[in-house]
């Protein structure tokens, strides 16, 4: 039922503006009524200020797709990228003149989501940071793609400040293991796990201390949940655990994390207008812009009118919302990477097979349907309580039940988005698996 | 792809407002063809930036209006929800313009914060919940940065602009958030733009390039080029009630399911369609969900009263009490159909 309402509002508002389209014979007209953001006359128009940046932009490319964007730092073949769009062992960089190369991830700052790649090649261009102070708000930004013409371009929508967590929802798009974490000798400690939870299917108790998460040690929780949040789900993590004394390893297949009322409701806003990077941050720093990027158009340079180079996009985080490394940070990073101070462990993620992650998908979405069900039985019985507090004149109780009755429309709203969308992704998995 | 259209607040109560209001905008406007007008600078005329001067020029004016306009957006936290809105000064002292779905109830104690992370008391007054704007009275004393109200009636498609708000409710830490975009449609109860917005901007300004207020936020659809705001104007002609702290208005929209109103309850969204009035969403549980419409259905008549617009759909139920019997002649997939339908109180 919600599809179909959804298809007519599409109908409703798309019509008239294809009607002027088609109408508008004379191009301004068209101009005035269309976005221009995504429009290839409009982004020609950052063309020259970007041309130096797009030469030093590269497609990074995992079995033949597009992940994301890299950025050249040195003329030696060290290119920086976003690490959780790297997921493959082979990797491959096509540069801005076409050439191809095996690359290597020889370095991941996990704090900021960056990944360096070495490639066997000399003489590249690359990019000069700038100091983002010179990225006032106000400003406008492009977005170097991989070819001449821009990938987007926008604003500076807020200075470059620290990040923090709190800021945001939970990352909620990243895989769920379902496991409560105390601190505990040597490593983090299991306080509880969740019934019917990815962690409780792969047999990880209570009282059980985690020694190394996806091939890293671990020695807080802190570390673990910031590990864990670079994941999807249906990955498969490997955990290395103690119990009585003795070691063993075992592999979560991780879930969907439980969608929370409130919660909810801002990430479907959020994603109302293209998908959102999965790992969104905190960072160390972020510079924000309104550029409308794709996830897989992170990674590369943003750049100002002057042409410099004010940072490094990082997130699509929001509808609003891009991220970018400020230029300063990562001009500090870069000969960190290049003394090898972050290591990498295997950037290969291992999957769920196809039929394993629809059947994960339906489990999720029939749990998502009882809980509509159930929330559709309680508003009815607060409707009928509401129905005789009115009756009674008790004015107190009524306004009490009312709020509640809002309350709960509100969450039935927010399921029945949630269905929908679980509806959608099976049907994908199905297609896929099939 | 889809399209749906959500009010932007974190309000928890906006949430039932998800689906679409869509009924009072849906009647297009002929785009105007001239948008060059001597108060504007030269720069509005830049429709298409062309060259990298072109936008540095524009850079230069959007520059100004943050340096001038970001002074003045207050972040709101009502009750349990949060918005964002613009502060304006009147002889008798200092307002808040922001949506009408932000403020709610009137005479509600509220938080307004300044940029700076200053917080102040405010009052809520009224709301013309049919278009959604809302107004809020700042109790304290002082002397606040304020904006400048422009001319809604003034503005034209392909015309820049500026939103500023707090995307997510008010940030320690972050300033209010800029985006920039144009005006795409125009009409005397929405203006739309592709300034993108989400949850906690409701009732942020949207500025012209002279730093000058002419929208609120209200709502989004989808797509990024559907972001929805209050034209301005309507602040200024229904300024009197606002202050009396009267809550009125509604198309039978969704923002009316919040206010209690002694006019008939029918439960449906109304869309104007080539083909005449169309149902866009059905309340559930509604009456007319009761009585079996469906999205899609064409209204026709009520009471053998010919519906030709969206808005003689609300004129014709205010005339309504709950519990009235209507009868309601609709038509679906081509058939015509007749039913009676008990209309009901409007949900609290």
């Amino acid at each position: 039922m919600k599809g179909i309402r959804a298809r007519v509002f599409w109908a409703l508002l798309v019509l008239p503006f294809m009607a002027c389209a088609a109408r508008a014979e004379d191009t301004k007209a068209a101009d005035r009524t269309v976005s221009l953001k995504n429009s290839t006359r409009y982004l020609s128009a950052f063309q020259k200020v970007v041309s130096d940046a797009a030469k030093a932009t590269v497609s990074v490319m995992c079995e033949g797709k597009v992940v994301c964007l890299g950025t050249v730092v040195k003329p030696d073949g060290h290119i920086l990228t976003k690490a959780s769009e790297v997921r493959h062992d082979k990797v491959v960089c096509k540069l801005a003149d076409g050439r191809s190369f095996p690359a290597t991830v020889v370095g991941i700052d996990e704090k900021n989501d960056l990944a360096m790649m070495k490639i066997d090649a000399k003489g590249l261009a690359c990019v000069t940071w700038a100091d983002s102070k010179v990225a006032e708000v106000g400003n406008w930004v492009c977005v170097a793609g991989a070819g001449e013409i821009p990938a987007a371009a926008g604003v500076v929508s807020v200075a470059t400040r620290e990040d923090k967590l709190r800021e945001r929802n939970a990352p909620t798009s990243s895989g769920f293991m379902g496991v409560t974490l105390g601190e505990g000798e040597p490593g983090p400690k299991v306080e509880d796990v969740k019934e019917d939870s990815p962690a409780a299917k792969a047999g990880l108790k209570a009282g059980d201390i985690i020694l190394e998460v996806r091939g890293g040690k671990v020695a807080k929780a802190e570390e673990m949940i910031r590990s864990l949040s670079r994941t999807r789900p249906g990955d498969i993590v490997k955990l290395k655990y103690l119990r009585d004394g003795q070691e063993a390893v075992i592999e979560v297949t991780l879930g969907k994390r439980p969608a929370m009322g409130a919660n909810a409701r801002g990430e479907i806003q959020n994603a109302m207008g293209g998908s959102l990077s999965h790992f969104k941050g905190p960072f160390e720093k972020i510079l924000q812009h309104d550029s409308a990027i794709r996830p897989e158009e992170c990674g590369g340079p943003l750049v100002d009118l002057a042409g410099r180079v004010v940072g490094l996009n990082i997130a699509r985080a929001g509808r609003v919302e891009s991220y970018a490394l400020p230029g300063e940070l990562v001009a500090q990073l870069v000969p960190d990477f290049i003394a090898g101070k972050f290591k990498v462990s295997a950037t290969a993620v291992k999957r769920a097979s196809p039929a394993e992650l629809a059947e994960q998908a339906r489990k999720e979405l029939k749990k998502l349907e009882d809980e509509l069900e159930a929330a559709r039985a309680r508003l009815k019985e607060m409707k009928l309580d509401l129905k005789s507090a009115r009756i009674n004149g008790d004015q107190g109780e009524e306004r009490k039940l009312s709020a509640k009755v809002k309350r709960i429309m509100e969450e039935i709203e927010g399921m029945s988005e949630q269905v929908e969308k679980a509806r959608k992704e099976l049907s994908s998995l199905e297609k896929s698996g099939s | 792809m889809t399209q749906i259209v959500k009010p932007v607040s974190l309000s928890p109560l906006a949430i039932l407002a998800l689906s679409l209001w869509i009924g009072a905008h849906a009647g297009a406007q002929a785009p105007s063809s001239q948008v060059a007008s001597d108060r504007n600078p030269p720069v509005n005329d830049r429709i298409v930036p062309e060259s990298v001067d072109d936008l540095k020029s524009l850079q230069e004016q959007v520059k100004k209006v943050v340096a001038k306009c970001r002074p003045t957006t207050v972040g709101i936290f009502v009750g349990n929800s949060a918005g964002s809105g613009v502060m304006i000064k009147k002889e008798d002292g200092f307002y808040v313009l922001t949506a009408g779905h932000v403020s709610g109830n009137a005479d509600r104690d509220c938080q307004l914060v300044l940029p700076g992370g200053k917080r102040l008391k405010g009052k809520t007054l009224g709301a013309n919940n049919g278009i959604d704007s809302g107004l809020i009275k700042v109790v304290d004393k002082g002397a606040f940065e304020h904006a400048e109200s422009g001319k809604s009636k003034d503005l034209k498609v392909g015309q820049w602009v500026v939103s500023i708000g707090h995307p997510g409710g008010f940030q320690q830490g972050r300033t209010p958030v800029v985006r920039v975009g144009r005006i795409l449609k125009v009409d005397r109860s929405t203006v739309q733009t592709d300034c993108t917005l989400v949850g906690g901007d409701s009732g942020g300004p949207l500025f012209d390039l002279e730093g000058r207020v002419i929208g609120i936020h209200s709502r989004i659809g989808l797509s990024l080029n559907v972001n929805f705001h209050v034209p301005v104007d309507t602040y200024d002609e229904t300024w009197d009630r606002l202050v009396k702290s009267e809550v009125w208005g509604g198309t039978g929209g969704f923002f009316d399911l919040f206010r209690s109103g002694q006019a008939g309850y029918l439960g449906v969204q109304v869309a104007q369609t080539s083909g005449g009035l169309e149902i866009a969403e059905v309340v559930a549980e509604s009456p007319a969900a009761k009585a079996g419409l469906k999205p899609k259905d064409m209204l026709l008549k009520i009471d053998g009263k010919a519906l030709s617009s969206p808005d003689e759909l609300p004129r014709l139920l205010s005339r309504k009490k709950p519990g009235d019997e209507i009868k309601l002649e609709y038509s679906r997939e081509g058939k015509a159909k007749e039913i009676t339908v008990k209309l009901a109180k409007r949900p609290s």
